[in-house]
């Protein structure tokens, strides 16, 4: 084997036996579809992408170990998520409020706003201190890469359509 | 799924059926075990794990939990033995560095 090519396999096979990198990693099995931001202190995003690397799902939550642990003390200010929803999603890009479904069962309780491009959750737990009882909200974008293949009926906003209507198209 | 320490290298990996970051009831899938140990053996050669030091197995109905501790790193594997002989048990494996940029070493 010439010198050169003994060094470069010697040189290979040290890179192999260090600790992996982020870049190591997506050198072997390409770009991550999921990764995890931390937006605030103490604070993280985890967003998952579609196959043009939109950001289709988020999930805002307390930072906790990837091995997830069901913390029940951590929590977040509900002003700082609204703060973070609105530079993930702005008010602008949402599109329409189509509903707004409010569920309580005792201190655990969700909000989802359903927007023509997107559905945004938030669950809090009201016995832990007020304005910090947030532990988790997610976003899921429908437009767009994340739109569905099919369609639910749920994201096709109804148009009313009166006898003159109907008319018109004749 | 990978937590990087300060020195921006792997500190814990975690091998799992792909699954939406949003949660949701559904029943849990589990891999098969050969998969599993390739996907380990790939990220972690065993050359880079040092000496194994302690292996356990703890059992509780047809679930067990296996711990290899090495000098260098831990294994640990879930697998779900109910469905046998369906082949897919292993619901998921982690793999933790031991080093002071993972802020665990002595652990």
């Amino acid at each position: 084997m010439p010198l050169g090519a003994k060094s470069l396999l010697l040189l290979v096979i040290a890179a192999a036996s260090v600790a992996q990198t982020a870049t190591d990693l997506t050198a072997r099995y390409g770009y991550p579809d999921v990764e995890r931001f931390v937006v605030r202190p103490g604070i993280t995003m985890m967003a998952s992408y579609a196959d043009d690397r939109t950001a289709c799902e988020m999930v805002i939550e307390p930072k906790h170990p990837i091995h997830r642990t069901d913390d029940k003390e951590q929590s977040m200010a509900t002003a700082t998520v609204s703060e973070i929803i609105d530079e993930l999603i702005p008010k602008s890009e949402r599109g329409i409020l189509l509903n707004r479904i409010f569920k309580a069962m005792g201190a655990p309780q969700f909000e989802h706003d359903k927007y023509q491009n997107v559905t945004i959750s938030r669950y809090f737990v009201r016995s832990l201190p007020a304005n910090h009882d947030e532990k988790s909200a997610t976003i899921i974008r429908k437009d767009g890469p994340c739109s569905p293949a099919i369609p639910s009926h749920e994201s096709v906003p109804a148009i009313e359509l009166n006898a003159a209507d109907l008319h018109a198209v004749r | 799924m990978v937590a990087y320490g300060t020195d921006r290298a792997a500190c814990q990996m975690v091998v799992e059926r792909m699954r939406s970051i949003i949660p949701h009831d559904e029943p849990a899938e589990y891999m098969r075990p050969e998969v599993v140990t390739e996907i380990i053996d790939v990220v972690l050669p065993e050359a880079d794990r040092g000496s194994l030091l302690l292996r356990t197995v703890t059992k509780s109905g047809c679930n067990e939990i296996e711990n290899a501790d090495y000098q260098n790193v831990t294994v640990s594997r879930f697998r779900h033995k109910c469905n046998l002989p369906n082949p897919g048990i292993e619901g998921e494996a982690t793999v933790t560095r031991k080093n002071a940029a993972c802020g665990n070493v002595g652990k």
